[in-house]
């Protein structure tokens, strides 16, 4: 292929007959309408279509008049936003304060970071219950101490504090790798120029960052208002979108599949419009950098330094709340599901004889998908912005379809595809792998387009009109300048597809049970000791590998400087 | 300074390559599940200690034929057999409520097991006619937390839960979710009568409810002290209180549902003769004996003794109107009454 490619060499821009990047597109295209599009199509058309076979829009009317849906409907959209808005506000700054003010511990600050992502099945959410419930032990420490208790954490306030917490490393990672692309020169140019530094960062460095906050942003927004977990264990009466289609679909008694379905389409068009808001945002304001050189630390004064220290362990500490809660409940003696005062390691005796397959299954599948998923992201991510057009902008919006299906529809609807011939995948491990890069594709896509919004054409310009093959170009200048993007994606699909369960529960068989699926059956069981101490492994084999790689890489960082 | 970048992005890949290439081996290594065509694959909503008991007695039983079993709730169960209804893939279904098998008879096949006349005549004639066979019993009950509630304030039944003083502190779980809270919806609707009379008093009851998302939250919630009394079923309430959790177990006055949890062959099973083979097994006395005495499953054999702790089954008095077939029947009704009632009721 490179050299069919050389033989026409690229001069001038990027885009010339005998674009490789053809036929990449074509080949995203089937893909994905292959392993999304045509699983799901059965699912939408059956939103339209009436008992007699015609075509209604009956479904659409009752939903909307009907109150029971609609407030469903209110309800994610109000989690939606307080949880983007909050969770950005908590990203964003922290993500400066890591990269730019010298807070010391980076390489295990990293690592902690992205804990919170990894909310194994259902007992993350519970810990806020432990915690803040009507008997919770804060509350009742609260309530011992003579002051009054103010409400409970049941309902929207609850959701919205355990997703924001669980959230907000999405717009720490894509925007930790955005400003570590940012030319410091342009910068320097603003404070020589005599910019006061606020003016700088208002000016400068978050119109260049804008592109990053909202990929973070829009990743909250997609993935708070998809939430299953969260809103089950602490919404109590609080139903929103997630819920309400799960139990329309998935349902001993037989479900109401149609209705579910329409539910799916209105989560669609919700998610379709965000994203089509942020595209016509970041097309409107677009800002480029040669981004050949990349910013290093400030030297920021003592007292600087101290606050942004506080402030991000302070965040960090308080979102590893329901991670510690985790770790200390497995250590509690417990009797069937009921949990006893003491310290005991009979939890982690009990799972012994799962759990180490259990984990290496995890590991194996969240590699593998994590591997698919950043060379799709990388491919697809590079045509979104480098090859703007109705034809990407058809991908990208394709791209969002599997956000607003929930884990276990979109499962129902690949056995539904895949389990019969000609293409078998039912009872395979292809088809774990299958879903996990269906659902956590966009992530990977976001990351790398969040930063390529910031690179300049021009470099790769200089290398092709040099006469680089347009694959030797990506491969030796565009890559490079992407790889905080693409590890900050790789990140973020690997520790959600490691705690996936939704999905899993419906398409694992035989000898291939996850972590989560051990944990999940836990929970089942009623057995929250035995749960906790899965998940505390479950953090662990997330957590270990991930300092590792940081302490790792940030070591050879330093040689380099 | 981008080649930091570029070695990262390799590191990175050479990480997800190894771990990839680990798994891979490692997995393999630990070798496949053994197949062959006595091999029984299992689709379970039971406990994880259930399970783990029952396998060893199954080997024993039937030596050499491996039982795989996968576990999940009674919802992604049925849904996992009905999505997979062109190429099944399990065999049995073992240990569900058995409104989630009436609702879907196309996915099962019917067997009578060798040892049917051993199940006591009561769970026969609630399974008869249809494609299951009776496990367990469950009855329909009340339960209290006791730092919360004393003894002489505790509801002794159904009507009691009216009270205003519940309100808020009352646990139950959406029917149109769980199909345990939905057999208590129709064991309300029989004990107060389906009038308009009786309609208010489960209104009422509403009232006071605090509506949960899954029946599993219930017991739990109860026993954490997030709620005072919670409508439940008798073998998960056991296990709380078995554990020495703070919780009473009430039998409602007036009467419960005593509902048997089931078994059935799925259709099209691909290993149909183990699968038999197994439906068999599960009905041994000494296997409900086993489940009985340790993990207070209450058998369908009349002559296995309640679990410990347990009153004996004819202890627990029965709703003289409850009728399951009936209550599977009306269920889009009764749900669509209970969703009113719920949107009548302020947030």
């Amino acid at each position: 292929m490179a050299s069919h490619s050389a033989a026409a060499p690229a001069v001038g821009r990027p885009r010339v007959v005998g674009d490789p990047w053809q036929r990449a597109l074509v080949l995203s295209y089937i893909l994905l309408i292959f392993f999304f599009i045509y699983p799901l199509a059965q699912l939408f058309i059956s939103s339209v279509r009436a008992a007699d076979g015609g075509w209604t829009l009956t479904h659409f009317r009752e939903f909307f008049a009907l109150s029971y849906y609609r407030s469903a409907l209110y309800h994610s959209l109000y989690v939606g936003v307080m949880v983007t808005v909050l969770a950005t506000a908590l990203g964003v700054p922290l993500a400066a304060a890591v990269a730019r003010w010298g807070v010391p511990g980076k390489a295990l600050l990293r690592a902690l970071i992205v804990l919170p992502l990894v909310s194994p099945p259902f007992i993350g959410a519970y810990s806020w219950i432990l915690l803040l419930g009507r008997s919770g032990w804060i509350t009742q420490l609260v309530q011992h101490a003579g002051l009054p208790w103010a409400g409970t954490i049941y309902g929207s306030k609850g959701i919205i504090l355990a997703l924001t917490l669980n959230l907000y490393p999405f717009v720490f990672l894509v925007v930790s790798a955005s400003i570590t692309s940012i030319d410091p020169s342009l910068e320097d140019a603003a404070a020589n120029l005599g910019a006061t530094p606020w003016r700088t960062f208002r000016t400068v460095t978050a119109p260049l960052l804008m592109p990053a906050i909202l990929g973070g942003a829009l990743l909250v927004f997609l993935t708070a208002l998809a939430d299953f977990g969260s809103a089950v264990v602490i919404g109590e009466t609080y139903l929103v979108l997630p819920t309400l289609i799960y139990s329309l679909f998935i349902n001993e008694m037989g479900g109401e599949p149609a209705m579910a379905a329409t539910a799916s389409v209105v989560l669609l068009v919700c998610t379709t419009a965000v994203l089509l808001i942020e595209r016509w945002y970041i097309s409107r304001r677009s800002y480029v950098m040669s981004g050949l050189r990349r910013r290093g630390e400030r030297r920021a004064s003592p007292r600087a330094r101290a606050a942004a220290t506080a402030f991000t362990y302070g965040v960090v500490g308080v979102s590893l709340i329901p991670a510690a809660v985790v770790m200390l409940t497995s250590f509690f003696p417990s009797s069937g599901p009921v949990m006893h005062p003491g310290f005991s390691v009979g939890n982690y005796l009990m799972v012994f004889s799962t759990v180490p397959r259990a984990m290496l299954n995890s590991l194996f599948l969240s590699g593998a998908s994590t591997l698919l998923c950043v060379v799709l992201g990388v491919v697809i991510g590079y045509l979104l912005v480098r090859r703007p057009g109705r034809a990407t902008g058809g991908l990208d919006a394709l791209l969002m379809v599997p956000y607003a299906i929930p884990g276990t529809v979109l499962a129902v609807a690949l056995i539904r595809a895949f389990g019969v011939p000609p293409l078998l995948l039912t009872g395979t491990v292809a088809i774990l792998i299958t879903s996990y890069v269906v659902r956590r594709l966009p992530y990977a896509v976001r990351g790398v387009v969040a930063v390529l919004h910031n690179i300049e054409p021009a470099t790769e310009e200089a290398s092709l009109s040099l006469g680089a093959s347009p694959w030797r170009t990506f491969g030796r200048v565009t890559l490079p300048l992407m790889a905080p993007g693409i590890i900050s994606g790789a990140v973020m699909t690997w520790v959600q597809v490691i705690s996936e369960i939704s999905s899993t529960i419906l398409l694992y068989y035989g000898p291939w049970a996850t972590i989560s699926i051990v944990i999940y059956q836990q929970v089942l069981s009623n057995n929250y000791g035995t749960a906790a101490a899965a998940s505390s492994l479950l953090l662990l084999a997330v957590f270990v590998p991930l300092l590792a790689f940081n302490v790792w890489q940030g070591e050879k960082a330093a040689e380099l400087v | 300074m981008i080649k930091v970048n570029t070695c990262a992005a390799r590191r990175l890949l050479a990480a997800a390559l190894v771990m990839t290439l680990g798994g891979a081996v490692a997995v393999t290594g630990c070798g496949r599940s053994k197949g062959g065509r006595s091999a029984v694959v299992v689709y379970t909503a039971e406990k994880d200690e259930i399970i783990q008991a029952v396998r060893p007695l199954w080997s024993k039983a039937a030596p050499g034929a491996n039982m795989s079993a996968l576990v999940s709730g009674t919802n992604e169960v049925v849904q996992r057999i009905r999505s997979e209804q062109r190429r099944p893939l399990g065999d049995v279904l073992w240990g569900v409520g058995a409104e989630g098998i009436v609702a879907n008879p196309d996915l099962f096949e019917p067997y009578t097991p060798a040892q049917a006349k051993a199940i006591d005549p009561r769970w026969l004639a609630v399974a008869k006619g249809e494609p299951w066979i009776p496990n367990n019993v469950v009855p329909m009950v009340l339960m209290y937390n006791t730092k919360l509630v004393t003894a002489s304030e505790a509801p002794r039944g159904w009507r009691d839960l009216a009270d205003p003083r519940w309100k808020g502190k009352l646990a139950y779980a959406a029917p149109d979710k769980s199909g345990s809270a939905y057999t208590q919806l129709a064991t309300m609707v029989a004990v107060f009568g389906d009038n308009d009379a009786g309609w208010k008093t489960i209104e009422r009851i509403m009232r006071n409810a605090r509506i949960l998302q899954s029946s599993g939250y219930v017991p739990k919630g109860v026993a954490d002290g997030e709620y005072h009394v919670g409508i439940t079923y008798e073998n998960v309430a056991g296990l709380y209180l078995q554990g020495g959790a703070a919780v009473k177990i009430v039998y409602p006055v007036e009467g419960t549902a005593v509902i048997p949890d089931g078994n059935a062959l799925i259709r099209n099973a691909p290993h149909p003769e183990a699968a038999k083979r197994f439906l068999d097994f599960l009905i041994d006395k000494p296997v409900q004996e086993v489940l009985a005495r340790e993990l207070a499953v209450r058998s369908c054999r009349t002559d296995v003794a309640a679990p410990p702790g347990l009153p004996p089954i004819d202890e627990v008095k029965a709703a003289p109107n409850f009728d399951f077939r009936w209550s599977a029947e009306h269920r889009k009704a009764l749900i669509e009454k209970w969703q009113a009632i719920v949107l009548r009721l302020p947030q």
